[in-house]
């Protein structure tokens, strides 16, 4: 999910870094772009990068100001199992081996997985969780982490954050299990 | 409760403020936006008056075809001299369009929240006022355009002629009002019995200025007839650089500067050429390239600001993205050409792309967006301003079941003439997505689920018929008596 406004220079850019680390997932993927009322040419540099992308693009429209709105938007009208937000160029040059991992742990019952460090990262989830997380705290832009909550929406989840910072020989697994609330 | 002032009605009275009225002897694109828009509101019954600077010999005042036109000042002066003429007759004044030719002429501060006022801009000067003026009055100049209008206008309705224009708006001088879209009209040409030249020719319009860079387009040419031997370039146009560019061709050689022409000579000749050039690095809407189209004529342009959105990238012809490009591009638009059947291909869209912009659909949005600004005055949105449009496309037995006077004014609305097949009826919809637009088409009762929505794109956002809002009461009897 790339929500982007007038990004007309960097567009290009940041498709580029996403769909690179996509076509190299174990997965089929593809890129959504939101525009949120772009004034200058971010949605036909798009149209123009998706003739050569090696992965599907589309462009979606959301009208509600905020990087959030726009990745709700992005998830309510994806096809998609799972969704990703983030910027893949933070990664750097291990982004794709970093998110087939996350895509894993997913397979083995993770519903949120979070791949980066330093502010930088890349978070991976189940499309239905990805509208209960980011619906409900609303973040200002890719560099929030997902907060899950004490709640009974939330019962029941689990989330797995990778560091690439703090061990630099691997990485570090630290799992965090939600469970229901006692009534 | 603030009463609405201007609703298009007959007597209404709007005022114009431009710097040149269309008799000014450097009069040029926006005086002749001025002119043809007002002509056609007076034509509906409203009182239009022009305040322009009083130029040499010109009468202080004088009305032609129903536009009353007063001239008062200099070019720097006439700021002062509208401001206080605005602020003695704001009673009586039901609506304003202040073109800010760089400088606005703060006509809010004349009178207040009691009349709608619509910012015109035909395109930035922030680097302009550097080119042309020494260093205090030109820092003033920018510190006024930039800081002073955001100051002065607030969130008050903006219209810019391009999108290109809007993108400068928003980003060079980071206005935060609504910025919407009245793209120029244009007479289209005719030059009856001209017929193509046999040869590849080339034939350019423009002022010799030097932002134009036909130097370029010159530089091109040995290239351009290394692959097209027989190729022949005509240059009808003068300006400072005629000089300069002289120097630039050699006696026989195969470019040609003609200066002025009259007109019908003018047109006959474009109406010759292959294909039209445009190599200016800025412009706000690139005219000179939409009226050849009306000939049938192609344009080959760089991708400059306005240009890119006068010429549809490999439909009405080829937006080059670096002048180093333009000698390859050039020569391959002229091989693709050579073959006529294809040609007509290329002439029949470009007449089509040109017969969009006419001045009546023009006069239907300066209307329109007074009466939105007058309802935003009355009613102010708090909603957050957005760009976004989006492009809904319907069949018309869908679009009959509309009303249309129940669109916002800022609404578009284009449809395929008859025998264009299964006629379509395409709404732009301003400030929404394509989730908004569905809602909202189906809160007329409409199944969208044959009804195609997408986010506009710059070329989606010019050449629209007409607008929704009051001035749209016909279309639904239109629509019915076609579906």
């Amino acid at each position: 999910m790339l929500p982007l406004v007038n990004e007309e220079r960097r567009a290009r850019t940041i498709l580029a870094a996403a769909s690179d680390v996509i076509s190299r997932l174990p997965v089929a993927g593809g890129i959504a772009v939101i525009d949120g009322g772009s004034s200058d040419r971010t949605v036909e540099v798009v149209d123009e990068f998706a003739l050569c992308s090696p992965v599907p693009v589309r462009v979606v429209g959301c009208s509600r100001p905020g990087w959030a709105a726009g990745v709700l938007r992005g998830v309510a009208t994806s096809p998609a199992r799972r969704v990703g937000v983030g910027d893949m160029h933070v990664l750097g040059a291990r982004a794709s081996v970093l998110l087939a991992h996350a895509l894993r742990v997913l397979g083995g019952g993770v519903h949120v997985v979070t791949v980066g460090g330093d502010g930088r990262h890349v978070t991976l989830m189940d499309r239905d969780v990805a509208a209960l997380i980011v619906g409900d705290a609303m973040p200002g832009g890719p560099g929030s982490l997902p907060v899950v909550r004490d709640t009974a929406d939330y019962a029941g989840l689990r989330m797995s954050a990778y560091s690439v910072v703090s061990n630099r020989y691997g990485l570090r697994d630290d799992n965090t299990d939600v469970l229901p609330v006692p009534a | 409760m603030t009463r609405r002032r201007y609703r298009s009605h007959e007597g209404e009275h709007v005022v114009w403020l431009n710097f040149k009225d269309s008799s000014h002897p450097r009069a040029g694109g926006a005086e002749v936006f001025m002119h043809s828009v007002a002509r056609r509101l007076a034509g509906e019954g409203q009182r239009v008056t022009v305040l322009a600077a009083r130029h040499a010999g010109a009468p202080r005042a004088e009305t032609a075809d129903g536009v009353t036109v007063r001239r008062m000042g200099n070019a720097y002066t006439v700021y002062l001299f509208a401001w206080l003429w605005v602020f003695r007759h704001r009673n009586g004044i039901d609506a304003i369009v202040d073109t800010c030719n760089g400088i606005p002429f703060f006509s809010p501060w004349a009178v207040g929240a009691r009349v709608p006022v619509l910012v015109l801009i035909h395109h930035v000067h922030q680097t302009m006022f550097a080119q042309n003026l020494p260093f205090p009055a030109a820092w003033i100049g920018r510190w006024v355009e930039k800081v002073g209008n955001r100051l002065v206008y607030g969130r008050r309705t903006i219209a810019v002629v391009s999108p290109s224009s809007r993108a400068e708006v928003r980003g060079a001088l980071g206005l935060v009002g609504p910025i919407y879209i009245a793209n120029n009209g244009q007479e289209p040409l005719s030059a009856p019995g001209a017929e193509r030249s046999g040869t590849p020719r080339i034939v350019v319009v423009g002022r010799l200025a030097p932002h134009k860079r036909w130097d370029l387009l010159i530089g091109a040419m040995p290239r351009v007839a290394e692959m097209v031997p027989d190729v022949e370039l005509h240059i009808v146009g003068d300006g400072p650089c005629r000089a300069e560019l002289e120097e630039l061709t050699g006696p026989g050689d195969r470019v040609r500067l003609h200066g002025r022409l009259p007109q019908a000579e003018r047109d006959a000749l474009l109406a010759t050429a292959w294909v039209t050039v445009c190599t200016s690095e800025l412009e706000g809407w690139g005219l000179s390239v939409t009226e050849a189209m009306s000939l049938g004529v192609p344009a080959v342009v760089l991708a400059a600001p306005g240009l890119r959105d006068s010429v549809r990238n490999r439909v009405t012809g080829w937006v080059v993205p670096h002048p180093d490009q333009l000698p390859g591009q050039l020569a391959s638009a002229l091989i693709e050409l050579e073959d006529p059947a294809v040609a007509k291909q290329w002439a029949e869209r470009c007449r089509l792309w040109a017969a969009r912009f006419d001045w009546d659909a023009t006069t239907d949005r300066i209307a329109s967006l007074l009466i939105h600004e007058d309802c935003r005055r009355v009613r102010a949105d708090r909603r957050a301003i957005c760009d976004l449009s989006t492009v809904a496309d319907l069949p018309l037995e869908q679009a009959a079941r509309i009303d249309y006077r129940a669109l916002r004014s800022v609404d578009q609305i284009d449809w395929d003439e008859p025998g264009d097949g299964d006629r379509r009826v395409r709404l732009l919809l301003a400030g929404l997505d394509e989730r908004d637009a569905l809602g909202l088409l189906g809160r007329y009762g409409l199944d969208v689920t044959g009804i195609g929505a997408r986010v506009a794109r710059p070329a989606d956002l010019v050449g629209w018929k007409r607008t929704g809002g009051p001035r749209a009461h016909d279309l639904h009897k239109l629509f019915e008596g076609a579906a």
